[in-house]
């Protein structure tokens, strides 16, 4: 059973459109949801929630349609913007509130949270760091027995170590609770730790949509010489030129086995680097 | 609904707007006066602190995560606004009786009478029906939407406030015998109710359409 699935999506803006975005992730796994700032991420998120009205298209979360069972599919998710409400107000005073809307709020798991967060409740959020308001967020989603966590970037902002702890906490809830999480993040390197699948969007459209291994192998790294360059020239997605000769971007399919240049496995960073220039040189 | 609503009145406004009506219910103890002001002191005091405070506090990022319906957003705020409107002319009600216990009835503006109180009640509609469906057109902006109910208050104030003290059939009317003043105030009173509702009713048909 798919957690998402998501058909023809679309959302016009003056300036920017939601193209026709189709998705699915299998319950029990994590998708990391990559692209570069103003892809389409949160715009993706949001419309897929009822947050933004969608122009068309059919979304479906836990098998459900959203837009004939917004409020139970809401009771199941936990949903992560990174945005913080009510800076003046102590945790204490925001949870009292906010569990009142989930018949599944579980206080001794929310507590054991707190706990290990090693968040104390009479603070105020403002005078949270980044990364404990982080948690606590994360902490309010897991309160209520979410069988989705939908987490929009939910690193950016965060120091290595506390990106690294909150990935190992992805990963345990995995184990522990049979939860899926989308998590989207322009840090790619975050996804190679934790991620099975990922998709890719660029300017309103996925580009890739499929396992993490699947989308590494579906591309190669080259690097060579300015003579190697021209041999591949046209088949590059992009390619950077610089003092030593050039690296870029290819499809696995269309390596030959003649090609000289030195061709290699890359990052899902490459990916997005090389997809943002489109095809052609970086300069 | 009923979470939503004791969230907005415990979480979102701030305790300081459930006192304040009775400071100004205290404006009704000044001899002479333009009585119908103290109303609208909630229009430009509490109102736009409340609805700034949303955008402030990213009371609408908490909403779009809690697994409610749409339409019960624009419910449970309007109806937090109605409830502190209640407020005003129940507080208001029991300051202007001291009032004409005090100082008696005659007043060169509109009277505090039982007409005053349905010309109240019935303003607090025409805010409603001017502010609430403008500001849920975005559920964010309520600067204009605050400007248009403001301008559409003062024009009906005016009409009553400048009627009674020039025209005797005005006072006739809203100041005369009693039998007179109870239709006047059960007609505005209604009118007011039912201004209210559309407004709610709009209010909830539009947040429906909007990006949250």
């Amino acid at each position: 059973m798919n957690s998402i699935e998501i058909k023809n999506l679309t959302k016009k803006y003056k300036t920017f459109t939601l193209d026709n975005i189709n998705l699915s992730i299998p319950k029990g796994y994590i998708m990391g949801f990559i692209g570069e700032n103003g892809a389409g991420k949160t715009t993706t998120i949001k419309t897929m929630l009822n947050i933004s009205k969608r122009d068309e298209g059919q979304i479906k979360i836990l098998g459900k349609d959203i837009d004939l069972n917004e409020v139970e599919i809401k009771t199941k998710i936990g949903y992560v913007s990174g945005d913080i409400f009510y800076p003046k107000k102590t945790i204490k005073e925001i949870t009292k509130y906010y569990k009142r809307f989930y018949k599944d709020w579980d206080e001794p798991i929310y507590q054991s949270y707190l706990s290990q967060f090693n968040l104390d409740s009479n603070k105020k959020i403002d005078e949270l760091s980044k990364g404990m308001q982080l948690k606590y967020l994360i902490t309010l989603a897991l309160s209520h027995h979410a069988e989705l966590l939908i987490l929009d970037e939910p690193t950016s902002g965060l120091d290595p170590v506390a990106r690294d702890n909150l990935l190992e906490l992805f990963q345990t809830i995995i184990e522990n609770e049979d939860t899926t999480i989308l998590f989207s993040t322009h840090i790619t390197s975050d996804l190679e730790k934790c991620a099975d699948y990922i998709t890719f969007i660029k300017d309103g459209r996925i580009i890739e949509s499929c396992s993490k291994d699947d989308l590494i192998d579906a591309y190669r790294y080259v690097t060579g010489s300015e003579s190697e360059l021209e041999q591949m020239k046209s088949r590059l997605i992009s390619y950077k030129v610089h003092a030593f000769g050039f690296n870029g971007l290819i499809m696995t399919s269309d390596c030959l086995k003649t090609d000289t240049a030195k061709i290699g496995q890359p990052t899902l960073d490459d990916i997005m680097i090389f997809y943002s220039s489109n095809r052609g040189a970086i300069l | 609904m009923k979470n939503l609503v004791y969230k907005e009145l415990g979480l979102s406004i701030n305790k300081f707007f459930y006192i304040l009506p009775l400071f100004l219910s205290g404006l009704l103890f000044i001899p002479n006066w333009i009585f119908l002001l103290v109303f609208y002191y909630f229009f430009w005091i509490t109102v736009p602190q409340i609805y700034g405070a949303y955008l402030q506090q990213g009371d609408y990022k908490l909403l779009s995560a809690l697994p409610i319906k749409r339409k019960d957003i624009a419910t449970s705020k309007v109806l937090s606004i109605f409830i502190l409107e209640g407020l005003h002319i129940g507080l208001a009600v029991i300051f202007g009786l001291v009032h004409i216990w005090i100082y008696g009835s005659w007043n060169f503006f509109f009277d505090i009478n039982l007409s005053f109180f349905g010309i109240g009640i019935l303003l607090f509609g025409v805010f409603n029906i001017s502010f609430l469906p403008a500001y849920f057109k975005t559920a964010h902006f309520f600067g204009k939407p605050l400007i248009l109910a403001s301008v559409t208050t003062l024009i009906y104030g005016f009409v009553f406030e400048f009627g009674v003290t020039k025209y005797q059939f005005m006072r006739d009317i809203f100041e005369g015998k009693i039998s007179i003043q109870i239709i006047v105030f059960i007609v505005s009173a209604l009118l007011g109710v039912f201004l209210s509702y559309l407004a709610l009713k709009i209010s909830q048909k539009r947040i429906v359409e909007i990006d949250l």
